[in-house]
């Protein structure tokens, strides 16, 4: 498919472990259309975040090939895996991983200190960002001083702010009450359907999955089914 | 400098360790230059004395006299410059309106004793008025400073070794020849002295100074000194001004290497506990250090960022060490006498190095450690 942002092409990953190799992910192919909102979903060490990091260029396949964003990835150099990534991908994780010492504009602004961006350029992509997640009052706040939620939101813009193709979101609402989980759902939706972002998201939970346009699942290392919702 | 918020933030993350830390460095730097200053005083007073000048003192221990008579034996052994001997004793009294302000005073002979010692520069006239008084006293310009006294005013000192209450007239302000001259010294008649003690104690001195004749063998006129009291009760110990000085600071062993000694092991210390501390605040910082590295942070920013911490977390504390020393060390006197001179210009420099060398080395570990972190293991760590 020749608009696909993501091929995985074949892809193995084994883990070396002292009982031996363990495929986690056998043969893989998988492609993600631009403009696409995946749900990947499967039990637990299934192999979701193991795709997710080879998609993201965190980690290299053991055999197979992956492409993203016009890039073989899976032949990139760690040193050039981490310029794509900052160029290209947007992360979101469970458990919201911002800087407790920075306030929220200055983790949101982390990715834009390794582009040549000015300091009024980046303050004023910063506002942006948070504008976009709804967190203009709170620029000064550190993640301590907000809900769960809130920081998750922080995450979000810190993922935006860099204007990324491709966003990977690992458990985005895992933990998350319900309320707070459908505002961080429906901002992905609008990042999806306003900002055109591609999202590939893992979640054990169905209902989240159902915001998605397509839902995947992953089971004992192979993609098992793909339902059309 | 982009980064300067990130770090600035990570000093703040543990407010008390980093003070500690800070702390810590600062004292191992303020210690360092205390020796260090310490050091270049004792140092000092062996760079400014001759080697063409003999000591001559009691063999038995420095505080036991030696017979005034001994000055014509010795100004008659070959090898020693004509009217080349002088000599003094240690008066060690203190001063009435400050009895804890200590300096040192020398009674010493009045005809030869500043032409043997020509690095203390008195003006001539003021040397005139010296010999013409009795109870007259020369005194360097430092402690003419420190006691706000000037030609013509009284000095009271309470006598110990002399008893009594002793009067005495500035006559002379002298200057040190240079700045390794000590200047916080009074000298004065060593005859005023010496009449006012009871009839069996009189005619003793504690030292000679003897100038050597040109050409002389230090060695040889030192052995011939000794020889000539070899047979008397009082028996000699001659050597070189230089070599005496060196003596008498080893009195308590090689004070220079135990000092040093100590003053690295200190630096040592220090350095390890702040490496530890360093690797410590990396080992916390895992998963943020994964997050900066999926964020697409390169290692050689996240070990630059690591060791420019460390570097700035040593750098305040060596500064605020070494500036505390400067300022302390001004002007400061040790209880017992030893003036501690400003810390060398050498010395800060050297200070400033091992402060920035100890956060490098206590930075590097946990650089490596932190380049070292695959992102997806330290994710797996949350
Ligand atoms: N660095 C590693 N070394 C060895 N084995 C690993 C490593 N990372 C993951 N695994 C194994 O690979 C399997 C898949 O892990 P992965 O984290 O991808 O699962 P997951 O589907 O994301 O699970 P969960 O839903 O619990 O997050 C697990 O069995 C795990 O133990
Ligand atoms: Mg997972």
């Amino acid at each position: 498919m020749a608009d696909a942002l993501v091929h995985v092409d074949d892809v193995t990953k084994k883990y070396t472990t002292r009982g031996g190799s363990v495929a986690v992910l056998d043969h893989i192919d998988l492609e993600v259309p631009k403009g696409d909102f995946m749900a990947l979903m499967g039990p637990s060490g299934s192999g979701k975040t193991t795709l997710l990091n080879l998609i993201g260029g965190l980690d290299r396949p053991t055999s197979g090939r992956v492409t993203a964003i016009g890039q073989e990835i899976s032949r990139l150099s760690s040193r050039e895996l981490a310029a794509w990534r900052s160029q290209h991908v947007g992360f979101i994780f469970q458990f919201y991983n911002l800087m407790p010492v920075l306030s929220a504009a200055q983790n949101v602004e982390l990715p834009l200190l390794l582009t040549r961006m000015n300091k009024a350029e980046r303050r004023r992509q910063v506002e942006v960002a948070l504008g976009v997640v709804g967190l203009s009052d709170r620029l000064k706040h550190k993640p301590s001083e907000l809900s769960g939620g809130q920081q998750q939101r922080v995450a979000i813009a810190r993922a935006l702010v860099i204007d990324p193709e491709l966003i990977l979101a690992d458990e985005p609402t895992g933990d998350l009450d319900a309320v707070s989980a459908r505002d961080v759902l429906e901002l992905m939706t609008r990042l999806n359907e306003e900002f055109g972002k591609t999202i590939l998201m893992v979640t054990h939970d169905p209902h989240s999955a159902e915001v998605a346009k397509r839902i995947i699942h992953l089971d004992k290392g192979v993609l098992s089914q793909e339902v059309r919702v | 400098m982009k980064f300067f918020g990130y770090l600035r933030a990570n000093l703040g993350r543990n407010r008390v360790r980093t003070t500690l830390t800070i702390i810590a460095i600062a004292i191992a730097m303020f210690l360092f230059c205390f020796l260090e200053a310490t050091l270049s005083a004792l140092q000092t007073g062996i760079d400014s004395s001759s080697d063409r000048r003999l000591i001559v003192r009691n063999r038995v221990s420095l505080v036991q006299p030696l017979p005034i008579a001994y000055r014509s034996k010795i100004q008659s052994v070959p090898g020693v410059a004509e009217n080349g001997t002088a000599f003094g004793i240690w008066f060690g009294a203190t001063w009435e309106q400050d009895r804890d302000y200590f300096f040192a005073q020398y009674g010493v002979n009045k005809d030869t004793y500043f032409q043997i010692n020509p690095e203390i520069q008195v003006p001539k006239e003021q040397l005139e008025r010296f010999y013409a008084d009795r109870r007259g006293a020369i005194i360097g310009r430092d402690l003419a400073d420190k006691l706000a006294k000037k030609i013509g005013d009284p000095i009271v000192l309470l006598g110990s070794i002399y008893p009594g209450t002793w009067e005495f007239t500035v006559c002379g302000i002298f200057e040190g020849k240079d700045s390794s001259v000590p200047e916080d010294v009074m000298y004065f008649d060593y005859d005023y002295a010496d009449e006012s003690r009871d009839e069996s104690s009189q005619g003793l001195v504690g030292f000679y100074t003897l100038q050597l004749a040109d050409g002389a063998n230090p060695a040889q006129v030192a052995e011939a000194v000794d020889a000539t009291f070899e047979n008397d009760a009082y028996q000699t110990k001659t050597e070189t001004e230089r070599a005496f000085r060196m003596g008498f600071f080893s009195m308590w062993g090689n004070v220079t290497l135990l000092l040093r000694f100590v003053g690295a092991a200190v630096v040592f210390t220090i350095l390890l506990v702040a490496a530890n501390t360093m690797m410590m605040s990396v080992r916390e910082r895992t998963n943020e250090i994964g997050t900066l590295k999926t964020l697409g942070f390169q290692n050689r920013t996240i070990v630059s960022l690591m060791l420019f911490e460390a570097l700035l977390i040593a750098l305040i504390g060596g500064v605020l060490g070494v500036g505390l020393a400067i300022v302390m060390l001004n002007d400061f006197s040790m209880p017992g006498g030893l003036t501690i001179p400003p810390v060398p210009p050498l010395s800060i420099l050297l200070a400033l190095g091992i402060t920035a060398l100890t956060g490098l080395v206590s930075g590097t570990g946990p650089a490596i450690m932190a380049s070292r972190l695959s992102v997806v293991a330290a994710h797996g760590r949350i």
